[in-house]
């Protein structure tokens, strides 16, 4: 019971009971929080919950008051005895989830940062905007007012630099391969920093220093490891405790059907750029590969959020372990990768250098599960240089329900993914737009949580990770497969949602594991799930055959009439 | 000179009845010189059913988070009975212990 309660601080006490009720055998070892220091409603709930066990039977109280949130009291007979265990059980996630889906989804304005001093723009100027409602944070874009991000055409001198701080009275915040720059000033604002750079300095870019939010070992089971065409004949079901009753998502989008194909490989890499994962989530241990903190570079990257904790789980939870949920796939790793800070935000320059670290040691996938309306060239760059050594990124479109372009994902390297129901419509929060090229399940997704718990999440950041998950999938299917060819592939196999063919709501459709597996194994020698596409192809298949049988009648007609008959 | 002063009068009416009968009862189809607070009403409701839907997910996810809690510690609960329930001791011992 301790190592549960140490592991599990949201369970608060927590008792192990036996004997007849009001016998005088009755015996109760406790470990916790003295419950004298509860509601009387607490305590009351609590031998109710006595009670029942030593009547053989369970108990479940309504919500109770526990810290100024809720919680509330279980009970577990155990065997055969008039035994077992009572619990007081502090349910902190539910409050802590719904202050973390206000930010995800915008319904603040953004959040204070006591590091940067931030202040909204049009999106692509720099004109201040006050941000005073969170639906106002759709049309802004922030930065940090006395920052800038310089890229230089050369390399600076040790002399340049000195005599640049000098001048500008500059400070310099971060610096990448001595050519980018990110500048702080005590004294002049980002525009005036962006003047002087362009003026006396010809740089590649100057631009202000934007922020980014978050948009909104083997498992233990029975079934053995199955590669890219082993043959199974019937899905298979995870034992997980929460999945069949919670994770619509997953049969959503022919997940169990794909893993017939394939359930991945640990070979496999997908970076999680994000606000870090727990590390020693029960549900994440051993599908974790070394990560890395950007924000501070001396801690490891760790979760203090909750949100790169959960995207990590609908990726790589462990599947058919008995516990909590399954994650989409059986052996993929995660890479967590911190460069989002404890408001849930980070910068230009942290996102770019957590999507360099990551295509340089070895993801094959990167997950972006944030997002503003600002172009940076440094991020671009970034994605670039990450695209160009063969990974895949993939965004989200962000959760203002607005056609702008929200970055990352706009670009062009980038798979930017909308958000669905389990009502397979556009979700109400989704960006949509030209540039959204698939969409999957973003509404009420169970994943894991930190404090080894576990939450549902709404959002584009939610529907990220499946495409995510999905690519490593189809890497597993053929390792040989490009970023770009993958990306292809999502979207044709993607099963059409919406107005017929590519739209702005779901772009090619919601992503289909199993056709896309199986494309990506070779096993569909025409990958084309979208019913349009295969209502095209057997028109085209019919007005051919048409075609032909006339040409065979003109040809029969010229031969008798040649011949006389 | 007074027929000059008559027709320069007539026209003038004219010229005055031209310009200002548009204005008083614009043409149909014309330009809808009604001031705009019904595009803010409309712009301002459907951001308010934009708030809602919000408010709504949210209030769906606290409320799964709910349940999932519940589900998992009872689980949680249940393995860690049963193991004792093997034993055939208390889950912890040294725990201090009182008899009631």
């Amino acid at each position: 019971m301790k190592d549960m309660l140490a592991a599990n601080p949201h369970f608060e006490a927590m008792a192990w009971t036996s004997g007849s009720s009001g016998s005088s055998g009755s015996s109760e070892t406790a470990v916790g929080a003295k419950l004298e220091r509860y509601d009387p409603a607490v305590r009351q709930a609590w031998q109710e919950g006595i009670t029942a066990v030593r009547l053989g039977r369970g108990f479940e109280s309504a919500a109770l008051p526990v810290h100024g949130d809720s919680g509330y009291v279980l009970a577990v007979p155990a065997g055969e005895g008039r035994q077992g265990l009572v619990a007081l059980i502090h349910a902190d996630a539910v409050d802590e989830v719904g202050k973390h889906q206000r930010r995800n989804l915008r319904l603040v304005p953004y959040p204070d940062n006591s590091r940067f001093r931030t202040q909204a723009t049009e999106p692509g100027k720099l004109r201040d905007k006050q941000v005073t409602s969170g639906d106002a944070n759709g049309n802004a874009s922030h930065y940090a007012v006395d920052e800038v991000v310089v890229k230089l055409r050369r390399q600076l001198t040790p002399r340049e630099l000195l005599q640049l701080r000098k001048t500008l009275n500059l400070s310099v915040a971060r610096e990448h391969r001595r050519q980018t720059y990110v500048f702080r000033s005590k004294t002049l604002r980002t525009a005036q920093m962006i003047d002087y750079f362009n003026k006396n300095w010809n740089p590649v870019f100057a631009e202000p220093h934007y922020l980014y939010l978050t948009n909104d070992g083997k498992p233990a089971g029975r079934l053995a490891p199955l590669g890219a065409g082993s043959p199974l004949q019937t899905d298979v079901v995870p034992n997980d405790t929460l999945y069949g009753q919670y994770q619509w998502n997953l049969p959503e989008i022919a997940t169990e059907s794909g893993w017939n194909v394939t359930r991945g490989k640990q070979d496999i890499v997908v970076a999680v750029v994000d606000t870090g994962v727990q590390l020693d989530h029960p549900d994440l241990k051993g599908r974790l590969v070394a990560g890395t903190n950007i924000v501070d570079p001396s801690a490891p990257p760790e979760d203090d959020v909750g949100h790169g904790t959960h995207v990590a789980g609908i990726i790589a939870a462990e599947v058919n372990n008995n516990e909590g949920v399954a994650g989409m796939t059986w052996y993929t790793k995660v890479m967590p990768v911190k460069a989002l800070d404890n408001s849930g935000a980070g910068t230009t320059y942290s996102v770019a250098e957590g999507i360099i670290w990551a295509a340089d040691h070895g993801a094959q996938v990167i997950n972006l599960s944030l997002g503003n309306y600002a172009q940076a060239q440094f991020l671009h760059d970034a994605i670039k240089y990450a695209h160009d050594k063969g990974a895949l990124v993939v965004a989200a479109s962000g959760n203002d329900n607005t056609d702008r372009p929200g970055y990352p994902a706009a670009y062009p390297e980038v798979v930017a993914v909308g958000a669905t129901g389990s009502d397979e419509l556009r979700a109400p929060y989704s960006n949509y737009g030209d540039y959204i090229d698939v969409a999957a399940p973003g509404t009420s997704i169970a994943s894991t949580y930190p404090g080894s718990r576990y939450a549902a999440l709404s959002g584009t950041s939610m529907a990220t990770p499946h495409v995510s998950a999905l690519a490593s999938l189809m890497l597993a299917a053929d390792g040989s497969l490009s970023n770009d060819r993958i990306a292809e592939l999502l979207g044709k196999t993607a099963r059409d949602l919406g107005a017929a063919g590519k739209d702005t709501e779901f772009g090619y459709g919601q992503i289909d594991v199993r056709a896309a597996v199986e494309a990506a194994a070779g096993k569909s020698a025409a990958p084309a799930a979208s019913k349009q596409a295969a209502v095209a192809d057997t028109q085209n298949a019919g007005q051919a055959d048409v075609v032909q049988q006339r040409l065979l009648e003109r040809l029969q007609n010229l031969l008798s009439n040649l011949l006389g008959h | 000179m007074r027929r000059r002063y008559a027709i320069i009068g007539l026209l003038f009416t004219v010229a005055v009845a031209i310009f200002a009968v548009p204005i008083i009862v614009p043409a149909p189809g014309g330009r809808d010189v009604s001031p705009p607070p019904r595009q803010e009403s409309r712009y301002s409701a459907a951001a308010k059913e934009e708030h809602a839907e919000k408010l709504d997910t949210i209030k769906r996810d606290m409320e799964t988070t709910g349940m999932l809690c519940r589900i998992e510690c009872s689980s949680d609960m249940r393995k860690l009975a049963a193991a004792a329930s093997k034993s055939g001791s208390a889950p912890l011992s040294e725990a201090r212990k009182k008899r009631s």
